[in-house]
């Protein structure tokens, strides 16, 4: 459906996009993810022909956006960052006029109808687009980009702003128009990407950094798949009942961090998932779980370290379980038995 | 086009310009009308060329104005520029507007002829001919106008430009002949659009005047188009 090859773009000396490719097939959600001024918003107006572009090809439905802009146009509903809503026209004032720009060839009233009845404008049809709040204008943007039934939807932030409630629902809406539309999203909200795309592309300063399913991504940026228990118990009967368990390939005791209990760091052969399996075990043995955390990277870790914001990545370190939060692990530990001893 | 025709219409109506362009129009019409009509004169033909040509000059640039920069500072742009339509179609759609609208404006002076018509014998067709050239002058100042419209964002700034642009394309001769450069006066004559204007006075139809200002109104329009299209290449 859309089809983007070596696409640059070039702002005088600065060159905000270089070299993307990228396919999207018809019917995906793909999520556009990355930190502002990353180029997202400069590859989306390329895609609707807002922008030129400085090298490269863009195909909408096989119709290049550059040669046949209204063959690909015409294809594409669009939702900028800013809704562009004339504030002097009422939303069926502002929808009619869409649809007459479009040339939509559905019945008109009809066609307009069951738009507003799909966004849930109907209370504020009549009225002028200025005295709207912010939620209902990103509603008539939407309702704007859905004139004409176009079968791709580019929607730039369509969240930016709202309060919670209106973005549950505006992210439900965009749930419902996936199941008949390929909507591409851009957003810097992770968990909204996480929730509404199959597929995250990153990216940053200007190049495409990864570009896959949110687990694939998680399972590749992994470094092991390792765990971190506190269990509560002797330490020898506990290390007796890890070991034992199938797929464990080596177990370690970090020490006592919480009074009662102790970590253990579990490593399992290959990439074998042995979440299951320990739980199931340690409630077998009458051993007390107090918590249990796994090595997987959540999307916030995966675009933090893909797009190498190290400040921000400290943080997220210490979710995972690397070398280094092992060592850290221990210093804590003995930090605190040497307090103990001077006490 | 005819989308973004009747949303500058509307937008017109629904906002003070348009009313404050026709007021000052009706009014100096009007009162040079009373004018000819209490001295006996049936020449309504020459309204065109008193008072009015000068209101045009400053009023036109408010029609004008907000035509591309106020979608620009507004980011309007992006529904047109992304909806499949080209971007002369956009610019056209506005300029026709902004015609229909300084057509309404000048729509009493065919009232007036009537009334003359009415008491007295009057010539029909010189007053068709001031017509004529009262619209081509109109929308060659409007295409100017869309122009600098084009090339800024700020409303204000390109209403100043306008006026600027209007009275230096008007009266660039007469500018000459005041400093005393003869040869550029009688270079620039050939191109300001007063001196071609008043030949709209005489009887006879110069078709190479028409010409002309559809040269120079296509040149504006084309320049507008490139000037909305270079902010996408840049």
């Amino acid at each position: 459906m859309i089809n983007v090859s070596g696409l640059s773009k070039r702002y005088g000396t600065h060159l905000a996009v270089e070299n993307a490719n990228f396919r999207i097939s018809k019917g995906e959600v793909v999520g556009f993810l990355g930190p502002n001024g990353a180029g997202k918003s400069t590859i989306m107006n390329i895609l609707t022909g807002y922008l030129s572009l400085t090298q490269g090809e863009v195909k909408i439905d096989g119709f290049n956006i550059m040669t046949d802009p209204e063959l690909a146009k015409k294809r594409i509903g669009y939702l900028p960052e800013i809704p562009p809503l004339y504030l002097d026209m009422t939303v069926r004032e502002y929808l009619y006029f869409i649809y007459n720009l479009k040339k939509v060839k559905f019945p008109k009233k009809a066609h307009i109808d069951e738009i507003i009845r799909l966004v849930r404008i109907t209370e504020v049809e009549g009225r002028l687009i200025k005295n709207l709040s912010k939620g209902y204008r990103q509603r008539v943007g939407i309702a704007g980009a859905l004139v004409g039934n176009p079968d791709v939807l580019i929607l730039d932030e369509p969240t930016v702003g709202l309060d919670p409630k209106q973005i549950i629902e505006i992210r439900d809406l965009i749930t419902k128009l996936g199941k008949n539309h390929t909507i591409i999203l851009s957003s810097h909200i992770l968990s909204e990407v996480q929730a509404v795309c199959k597929r995250v592309i990153i990216i940053n300063r200007g190049h495409i950094i990864a570009d896959d399913t949110p687990e694939n991504l998680s399972k590749t940026l992994s470094k092991d798949h390792s765990l971190v228990a506190r269990i509560i118990g002797k330490e020898d009967d506990v290390m007796g009942v890890l070991n034992s368990v199938k797929d464990v390939k080596s177990v370690e005791c970090l020490g006592e961090l919480e009074s009662g209990s102790r970590d253990y760091h579990i490593i399992p052969e290959d990439d074998a998932d042995i979440r299951a399996d320990v739980t199931k075990r340690l409630a077998e043995r009458q051993k007390v779980l107090l918590s249990l955390r796994s090595n997987e990277l959540t999307l916030e870790q995966i675009f933090l370290r893909i797009t190498g914001e190290d400040d921000m990545q400290g943080f997220f370190k210490k979710e995972e379980i690397t070398e280094e939060v092992i060592e850290e692990i221990k210093e804590e530990i003995n930090e605190e038995n040497m307090e103990g001893e001077e006490e | 086009m005819s989308a973004i025709y009747r949303r500058e219409m509307r937008a017109y109506f629904t906002s003070v310009i348009s009313y404050v362009f026709f007021a000052a129009f009706f009014a100096i019409e009007g009162l040079m009308f009373a004018a000819l009509f209490q001295a006996g004169s049936t020449e309504v033909y020459r309204i065109p060329f008193m008072f009015p040509l000068y209101l045009t000059i400053f009023l036109i640039p408010l029609l004008t104005m907000r035509t591309i920069s106020e979608d620009k500072r507004q980011k309007v742009d992006q529904v047109l520029l992304t909806a499949p339509v080209s971007v002369t179609s956009v610019i056209m759609g506005k300029f026709w507007a902004c015609v229909s609208i300084y057509a309404i404006a000048n729509a009493p002076l065919f009232i007036f002829q009537t009334i003359v018509s009415y008491y007295a014998a009057s010539n029909w067709l010189q007053f068709l001919y001031s017509v004529l050239g009262t619209l081509l002058l109109g929308s060659t100042l409007i295409a100017i106008g869309i122009f600098v419209s084009s090339i800024t964002e700020s409303t204000a700034l390109a209403a100043v430009l306008s006026i600027v642009a209007n009275i230096v394309i008007m009266f660039i001769s007469q500018i000459f002949q005041i400093i005393g450069i003869e040869w550029l006066t009688k270079i620039t004559s050939a191109i300001a659009l007063l001196d071609r204007f008043t030949s709209f006075s005489d009887s006879i139809l110069k078709v190479e005047d028409i010409v002309y200002y559809i040269t120079v109104i296509a040149v504006f329009v084309f320049l507008s188009v490139r000037s909305v299209e270079k902010r996408r290449w840049s």
